[in-house]
């Protein structure tokens, strides 16, 4: 553990701060009676939000059936349901509470250490401030959008970093269909969600689907480890005089890994921890997924415009992927389950150029393969994915080829456990074997930085005042620290956070 | 891989063509009523495709079929038994079966547990009085041979039952069997299915209709009543009943039914209530005295009513899928005692007036109700806080000022058979021995406790 400083160490400035914060807003919680109002979903069905998660965001194998299944609860009918007003061809709740829900998110506090410079602290608002719509406008159709107020989202404009306000469409918005009923019209074997029509079975294959997500979708939303529901959340990137200071900490498996790289369609980077390919938490395509041999196997395929591009088709190519997913044993209050992933993303990225790498230039293809597991039993939720990421060397500069690496890694292991109602302990290790632009091309003002490796250990107390309202005290551990890089270049910092689900 | 060139556009034109293909498909879902509730005798159309598994299931039961009867005279089935369920495996329903396959609605009173004797089964007498009497008027419909395969039958909205489904007939005990003959198609199921089968109470009397349903079991190659362990394998409706649960209920309840699904423990993790372990054979939400089994009904009811909070309404689902739901969990229930199940009586409600309260609220205080409930009926007594379920978890006492969140229901007869029954392995007793004697009482109770609701 490295020395704190005693002078501008932010953690023990804003160390007293943050406890007590912690402490008031914990009596709040305390004393305060539970309101009624819970996310949309629940509050339609009548049902507690640990019906579908492990706690709030992590789904448990219920929730990810109803995540599957159209968000609906398997077997029944929306369309039945006594609530609903006819509206043409559609129905919809009659209360419009049960098709909006409303997410605030971030830290009210955090103090980082910085290595060979002095800290930062901050007293914030909630990073995140989303707003879902979520309707089943039939049983076979279903619209998730979610709005998006991002305080600090990071900017790149004319070579310099900010941090922006971005209000738009955030990490998901599409229309999901199950396509069992038009394709078996059409004479083809599937598997119709629900079991009405008695169609479920066939050749003596049980299942359920295929789905259709289109829009904005995260294709990793089946796999062991969906990118978007992180119980320790990822934190925005730290600025300073238009100069980055430290990276996003988000888990390494799900980052860009490459230093030096350019998004597609602008000359923004792309920065190494930002969740990319596979691992977009929302990029424009379409998604099929469903399940075989009951519930044992998820199978799942995608075509992407590219990985975040959320609303254009600049590189004229798509990018693809396929998953598998396998669960097993789920009984004796245990679930098991490995997904693998292939994510093949044509012209998806630019490289630097040869002669200015601070500059995009020709465009690349990039293969990400992944393996993923979660294993929960009881109170523990154990799950991490390891994610190896290649760039085609052919699509590289020559000049450019032997400063630059074209392969990386990344992994990232988090363990859950349920204390007792109210509080929830995450440890989180993260491990990134970066790729990239290396030292020996002699760039410099790379945004981003040149290739590096990282390793954090986060660690997170979560007290839930309700199933729809946390607090956490989360503490971040680098391990692997270096001036050089914003990867590497903070010490560790602690944070106090909410996360709040109405 | 390919360098694929189709633009965003017609992808999105291709995508809204299948989703224009989905919204202008008509739901595969059984709208017909005959294709959703259980049915009787009458199998809807859907219904009638054996499964494979029962072709195989037939040999044996044809050979115990003419080894049994041997001394006898061979009834039809017995006769021509192989020849026969080949012809049936043949029918032109095969591309509809889905798998609803059997199922019954439970007897009602007066019909429920009605025995004949032992011996109706095997007397020749009464054989040959039933066989006077199915060909006299039910062979028009269910064939000389007992498979419905009549003229008449073709026309019939629901045809008639095959009498040869040996696992099917062993499926339905007497009583309801003798319901069945008695009712026709008057009770409100068959009804609805437009069942064409007469009522036969006014034209035969007792003895007639018992002889006839003794004659009718031939068909399927047994004398009387057998077992479904006679028959093994699982039928259609069975299968059907294990999917449903696979896909919903699996999760909780665990796939052996003892409560220990992937998504049981995070619903219950320190904190009553847990799913239910349906091996225990204990139940909270019963209609039948505290420390019974809870009966069909009682299953069917939390399955589509769901308990507010912890379980989902199932009531979207047709009739038929939640009694086959009902009886596949019954599966994993210990073996039923020798005794019937009997719900408790109810009396008819009363009036909730000024008097009824302050005779309820008095009930409620020398019931000690407060101490748990607390006096406004907050869950906030002085007992609450140290309640325990019989796992030793905690549990709260429900609101009575929200009703909406009680969990076996809000309806006056909900709350009236809370209270009689109890709330097994909840710190919730059954009063219906101090209230013994005097159910009234226990109306103004239930007065007092809608009275307490602030929704």
């Amino acid at each position: 553990m490295p020395k704190y400083q005693t002078q501008g160490n932010p953690l023990r400035r804003c160390g007293a701060t943050l406890v007590m914060l912690f402490l008031a807003v914990a009596a709040v919680g305390w004393f305060t009676t539970p309101a009624m109002a819970i996310p949309a979903w629940a509050r339609k069905h009548n049902l507690q939000c640990s019906t579908c998660h492990t706690r709030p965001p992590r789904l448990n194998r219920f929730g990810e059936q109803f995540h599957e299944m159209n968000f609906m609860i398997p077997n029944t009918s929306e369309e039945k349901r006594p609530e609903r007003q006819q509206l043409g061809p559609v129905s919809l709740e009659q209360q419009l509470g049960n098709h909006l829900a409303f997410r605030v998110l971030g830290n009210l506090a955090q103090g980082f250490e910085f290595k060979g410079r002095s800290g930062r602290s901050e007293i914030s608002f909630p990073n995140e401030l989303e707003i879902f719509i979520a309707a089943n406008p039939t049983d076979d159709i279903a619209v998730f959008v979610e709005l998006e107020n991002e305080l600090k989202e990071l900017e790149f404009n004319a070579g310099e970093f900010e941090l922006e306000q971005h209000f738009g469409l955030g990490h998901e918005a599409f229309l999901m269909i199950n396509l069992a009923k038009p394709l078996r019209r059409l004479g083809l074997p599937t598997m119709v969600h629900g079991a009405e029509a008695g169609g479920m079975v066939h050749s003596s294959i049980l299942g359920h689907g295929p789905m259709l997500m289109i829009g904005l979708v995260d294709p990793s939303t089946n796999f062991s480890f969906p990118t978007a529901r992180q119980v320790m959340t990822s934190l925005p990137a730290d600025v300073e005089n238009e100069e980055l200071l430290r990276l996003p900490i988000t888990p390494y498996a799900f980052g860009g890994k490459f230093f030096g790289l350019y998004k597609a369609n602008e000359n923004d980077p792309l920065l190494a921890t930002t969740p990319t390919l596979y691992n977009t938490a929302g990029a424009l395509g379409a998604d099929f997924h469903g399940r075989l041999f009951g519930n044992l196997l998820l199978y799942q395929f995608g075509v992407m415009n590219g990985a975040n591009e959320r609303s254009s088709d600049a590189n004229e190519k798509k990018d693809y992927y396929a998953g598998l997913r396998l669960d097993l044993g789920e009984s004796n209050f245990a679930r098991f389950n490995i997904s693998g992933f292939a994510y093949w993303g044509n012209d998806t990225a630019r490289a630097p150029r040869a002669s200015d790498p601070s500059r995009p230039g020709r465009l690349i293809d990039w293969r990400r393969y992944g393996l993923g597991a979660n294993l929960t039993w009881r109170w523990l939720d154990l799950y991490g994915a390891y994610v190896w990421d290649k760039i085609n060397d052919e699509d590289l500069p020559v000049l450019l080829r032997p400063h630059f690496d074209n392969t990386a890694s990344g992994l990232t292991l988090e363990a859950d456990f349920l204390l007792s109602n109210k509080w929830l302990a995450s440890l989180r290790y993260d491990s990134l074997d970066g790729g990239g632009l290396m030292e020996s091309s002699g760039a410099t003002g790379v945004p981003g930085g040149l290739r590096a490796n990282g390793a954090m250990l986060g660690a997170q107390a979560r007290y839930y005042m309700r199933q729809n309202v946390s607090l956490y005290l989360r503490y971040q551990y680098n391990l692997e620290q270096d001036e050089e890089s914003p990867l590497t270049s903070w010490v560790h910092g602690a944070m106090l956070g909410i996360d709040l689900d109405f | 891989m390919p360098r694929f060139q189709m633009p965003l556009n017609r992808w999105l034109g291709l995508l809204a063509a299948l989703f224009l293909i989905s919204a202008g498909t008509p739901p595969l879902r059984a709208d017909t009523p005959a294709e959703r509730r259980p049915h009787g005798h009458e199998q809807p159309a859907m219904m009638q495709q054996p499964a494979a598994h029962e072709e195989k299931d037939k040999a044996p039961h044809g050979e115990e079929g003419e080894k049994g009867h041997k001394e006898e005279a061979a009834p039809p089935a017995v006769r021509e038994g192989e020849q026969k369920r080949d012809a049936h495996g043949e029918d032109g329903h095969a591309k509809e079966s889905r798998g609803l396959e059997h199922l019954h609605f439970p007897v009602p009173p007066p019909y429920r547990k009605v025995q004949p004797p032992d011996s109706l089964w095997t007397d020749p007498q009464v054989l040959a009085r039933g066989e006077k009497t199915y060909t006299q008027f039910c062979a028009v419909c269910h064939g000389v041979k007992g498979d419905g395969r009549t003229p008449a039958a073709a026309a019939l909205a629901l045809p008639p039952a095959d009498l040869t489904q040996s696992r099917e007939i062993a499926e339905m005990p007497p009583d309801f069997w003798f319901w069945r003959v008695s009712e026709g198609n008057t009770p409100g199921p068959y009804k609805a299915f437009n069942s064409a089968m007469p009522p036969w109470k006014s034209i035969l009397g007792e003895e007639d209709r018992w002889a006839v349903i003794a004659y009718m079991h031939l068909f399927s190659g047994h004398r009387g009543p057998h077992t479904l362990r006679q028959h093994p394998g699982a039928t259609q409706a069975e299968n059907h009943g294990s999917m449903l649960y696979n896909m919903a209920c699996t999760w909780c309840h665990g796939k052996a039914g003892k409560g220990d699904g992937p998504a049981a423990f995070f619903v219950g993790a320190y904190s009553a209530p847990r799913p239910r372990d349906f091996t225990r054979g204990e139940f909270k939400f019963r209609s039948t005295p505290s420390g019974e089994p809870p009966t069909d009904d009682d299953l069917y009811r939390t399955i589509t009513r769901g308990i507010p909070g912890y379980m989902p309404s199932f009531a979207t689902i047709s009739d038929l899928e939640r009694w086959m739901l009902t009886l596949y969990i019954k599966r994993f229930m210990p073996a039923p005692g020798p005794e019937a199940v009997q719900p408790i009586k109810v009396l008819a409600p009363l009036a909730m007036t000024e008097e009824s309260v302050k005779k309820g609220l008095l009930l409620y205080q020398q019931a000690e109700c407060w101490t748990c409930h607390g006096f406004l009926g907050e869950g906030d007594g002085p007992s609450a806080a140290t309640l325990k379920d019989a796992d030793g978890l905690p549990i709260t006492a429900a609101k009575l000022s929200r009703p909406s969140t009680f969990k076996n229901g809000r309806l006056p007869e909900d709350i009236y058979r809370t209270l009689m029954t109890g709330l097994s392995g909840t710190p919730m007793p059954s009063y219906a021995d101090a209230f013994e004697g005097q159910q009234e009482d226990v109306w103004h109770l239930v007065n007092y406790v809608r009275w307490l609701s602030t929704e």
